[in-house]
């Protein structure tokens, strides 16, 4: 014979339970999602600690932008503060550059043979 | 660690950098979730599979979650080396020299929080109008928790994020719009709709004039000793590259 008593009881710690496991795996979930953000991070935005490499890929990579015209992932990085020097600033730039570096096309037209003088810039843009 | 880790060693940054991000980004997603749980537990609303006792067991549990995660995000700021903010910066609100005013904001959803958090601790022995009053203060610690990751993160504008961020503001809007369809009329729910109604629009364009635009770095307050002239000229390096 069951006890309404005991089946309140019973029902009350199986909910628990449940909120128990569901607690666990979203603190579980919500940890190993800290640890993907975190190497996301790293390889979205790259060379934290170092400006100087960073604007060396970067200027190196203009080219790729200009291809896929004023992409987000470019300025959005190279707009932001950029930590100042903790790591030697002779610094080789990241090797996971290298692998999504484009090679350049050949240029439309040949270089002039008579070389022109320089022009003047404004400075402006 | 370990991923974070890794990446960072191939990187040569600092991992408590990364970590500071990520748990920055969790933080805000649980707490929209605590949000949301909180909305729903209020409204009575029963969702499947997850009877009220389930809910309000899981907006606590979440909280106190939230909490952690923020202790760790701010124990990474602070070890850092990035830039010096120290521990204070954490809770007292605007008193960091490194962007301070979305530092400030991150401050200001800490103190709120951990209001909140302790009164509910003590609610057994507050009065019930008190702890309400004080509870109350969740609805504005998200926004200034999700600007405070907006003004101060310096990956804002990753597609992705943005994403994540429309995606909590869209959750939490739902949820108060929920909840304020079935409130009783009054001056009191005018001034929740209205807010319901601005919070997202003032949000939108915040971001469009603020972290999406070139330069948001100097503007939102770093020291000119951490804005780097490379990151300047590689801007427009990309920007006149773009435009040829």
């Amino acid at each position: 014979m069951t006890v309404p008593g005991h089946n309140a009881a019973a029902r009350r710690e199986r909910l628990l339970r449940r909120t128990r496991t569901i607690t666990l795996g979203v603190a579980g979930g919500a940890a190993v999602a800290s640890l993907g953000l975190g190497t996301a991070f790293a390889h979205v935005i790259p060379g934290h600690g170092r400006p100087a490499a960073r604007a060396a890929t970067a200027a190196h990579a203009a080219p790729r932008h200009e291809a896929a015209g004023p992409a987000t992932s470019g300025p959005a990085t190279a707009g932001h503060a950029a930590p100042a020097g903790t790591a030697p600033t002779a610094s080789p730039p990241p090797a996971r550059v290298s692998h999504h570096r484009h090679r350049l096309a050949p240029p439309a037209s040949p270089p002039a043979s008579t070389p022109a003088a320089p022009q003047a810039s404004s400075g402006g843009s | 660690m370990t991923g974070v880790s890794l990446a960072a060693a191939a990187t040569g940054s600092s991992p408590l950098w990364y970590a500071t991000r990520a748990t920055g980004v969790i933080a805000l997603v649980l707490l929209t979730a605590t949000v949301v749980l909180g909305v729903a537990g209020v409204s009575r609303i029963e969702m499947p599979g997850l009877p009220r006792v389930v809910t309000a067991g899981l907006h606590r549990n979440l909280s106190l979650l939230v909490v952690a995660l923020i202790g760790v995000h701010v124990l990474t700021t602070v070890t850092d080396s990035y830039t010096r903010i120290g521990l204070t910066a954490a809770v007292l609100p605007f008193s960091s020299g490194y962007r301070t005013f979305w530092l400030g904001l991150g401050a200001v959803a800490f103190d709120l929080l951990l209001a909140v958090l302790l009164t509910s601790l003590l609610r057994g022995r507050l009065p019930y109008r008190a702890w309400r009053a004080v509870h109350w203060l969740g609805y504005a610690c998200w926004p200034v928790a999700l600007w405070h990751g907006l003004g101060t993160g310096t990956d804002s504008r990753l597609p992705w994020l943005l994403a994540l961020d429309a995606l909590c503001v869209a959750a939490v809007t739902a949820a108060a719009g929920w909840r304020l369809s079935r409130a009783a009329p009054g001056p009191l729910r005018t001034a929740a709709i209205t807010a319901a109604v601005l919070l997202p629009l003032v949000t939108v364009a915040f971001v469009l004039s603020g972290p999406l635009q070139p330069g948001w770095a100097r503007r939102a307050g770093t020291p000119p000793a951490r804005l780097s002239p490379a990151a300047g000229l590689t801007w427009l390096a990309l920007r006149s590259a773009a435009r040829s």
